[in-house]
């Protein structure tokens, strides 16, 4: 029996020119655990608005564990990911999965065929890491149990649970999701927006964030990432309709964890949330923006 | 751990028709609730004469024809199912808890239901329960109870027709 954990791998990129080629990419792996690859995704910080649009002007392809490439060339990426660039929760999905040993590399073509730079280019492989039984700590369900769906949320602005507030160049680090404990949570989804749209009668920008990055961690710090990954190419925004060309900006419907998160009861989720949204001031104006967290799941009752 | 979706299986000796549970500001309201202010136990009336299992959650906005738009994406709810259990950590902005699950833009967005794992299950007359705050700065009220419908089965002895 093996544990499997939800785990993003992500090649950032700072900078590619266009017409310029990674040929090929390296993406080094951990050494704790294999990978298993069930989704790719990309992600570039957006020129001057929320559109990810340059991202459909480029090639792509990867190699599995061997070093085989899994295309016969590169493929334009509106083919290869049908539009399933990682928003929405939404990823490429290969079939069957794709393998790869602990401490192993991820290899593939990556070449600009826009007009443009792109800007912090992510490459996001998403998948399970692959444990033996017994080797992380899995808490899970008991063997009897009661089930009640839930949703916590974090940023209510409480002693317990600060409102969190993100200038347009901050961060947040070390905010905790706390389980009461009542009961044991699984965490099956996840959801974030602006607490008040109304921006708390012009406190906070009503238009939402464009880049608003988060990386999950578990109880003893173990994260869920390699890097911190776009808040809506984890989770769905439910914020930004607000603001200009939203329905480049992310979801509108909550992405899904998967394999879900279980947690203990009196456990807590750690994570870090980066703004990074000083070149966007036309877009989501100067004012910082408080968000708010849903966290989907269900109650475990034993 | 993954599994399907509505796992539950339906007992033998009964069987299972679809049913909704509409709730509609024209049929059940109402009034505004104003801005940073509560409304508290408003009730969701379920059917006496069976029980009833809730499977999701569809909401279109605060009336029909209207967008929901920044003013209702406020407001916050908490529920509560058939037997006083709290679904929510407290008062949730709506477009976390269910919104994004709503008609086309810029009302909800995404046209989904919002899935309730596991389902609900309510029995013949039994009650759901939605507290709201209006935490607006805005001086307009919302209209409440808003626009939403709670879909699922209903659970009907085999014999019937």
């Amino acid at each position: 029996m093996s544990v499997e954990r939800h785990h993003d791998y992500i090649l950032q990129i700072p900078s590619l020119d266009s017409g310029q080629a990674l040929n090929p990419f390296t993406l080094p792996l951990d050494l704790d655990a294999p990978f298993l690859c069930r989704g790719v995704g990309l992600h570039i910080s957006p020129p001057s608005t929320r559109l990810q649009t340059d991202l459909q002007a480029c090639l792509f392809s990867f190699k599995n564990q061997a070093g085989a490439d899994l295309a016969q060339q590169p493929i334009q990426t509106p083919a290869y990911f049908g539009l399933a660039f990682g928003q929405n929760g939404n990823y490429k999905a290969p079939w069957p999965q794709v393998p790869y040993p602990p401490g192993g590399v991820i290899q593939g073509t990556f070449v600009n065929d826009s007009a443009h730079t792109l800007t912090n280019l992510q490459i996001i492989f998403r998948g399970v890491k692959l444990f033996a039984e017994g080797a992380i700590s899995n808490p899970t369900y008991p063997a009897v149990c009661r089930p009640l769906d839930f949703t916590y949320q974090t940023g209510k602005g409480t002693v317990a649970d600060p409102a969190l507030v993100l200038a347009t160049t901050s961060a947040l680090r070390g905010n905790i999701l706390a389980i009461n404990g009542d009961a044991d949570f699984v965490l099956r989804g996840a959801q974030a927006g602006l607490w008040d749209s109304t921006g708390a009668g012009g406190v906070y920008s009503t238009f939402g964030y464009t880049e608003l990055y988060i990386q999950l961690m578990d109880a003893t710090g173990k994260p869920y990432s390699n890097l911190p990954i776009h808040i809506d190419w984890l989770f769905g925004n439910a914020g930004g309709q607000n603001g200009p060309a939203f329905t480049a900006l992310g979801n509108s419907a909550p992405g899904l964890v998967v394999p879900e998160i279980y947690m203990p009861k009196n456990s807590v989720l750690f994570y870090d949330l980066i703004r990074n949204d000083a070149a966007y001031v036309g877009v989501t104006d100067a004012l910082p923006v408080r968000i708010s967290i849903g966290w989907i799941g269900g109650k475990i009752y034993s | 751990m993954n599994r399907p979706q509505f796992f539950f299986e339906t007992p033998p000796g009964f069987k299972d028709i679809p049913f909704v549970r509409p709730v509609t500001y024209g049929q059940d309201s109402s009034g505004g609730i104003p801005a940073q202010s509560y409304l508290n136990n408003y009730i969701v009336q379920m059917d006496n004469d069976a029980p009833q299992i809730i499977r999701s959650l569809f909401w279109q906005g605060q009336q029909q024809g209207q967008g929901a738009g920044p003013l209702s994406g406020s407001v916050q709810i908490q529920l509560r199912d058939a037997f006083g259990n709290y679904l929510t950590d407290g008062y949730v902005p709506i477009w976390l808890y269910f919104w994004g699950a709503g008609s086309t833009p810029p009302d909800g967005g995404s046209g989904r239901c919002r899935p309730f794992e596991s389902e609900l299950y309510c029995p013949p007359g039994s009650v759901l329960t939605i507290d709201y705050f209006n935490p607006s700065s805005s001086a307009t009220a919302y209209q409440y109870p808003g626009l939403m419908e709670f879909r699922g089965v209903k659970r009907l002895p085999e014999s019937c027709q």
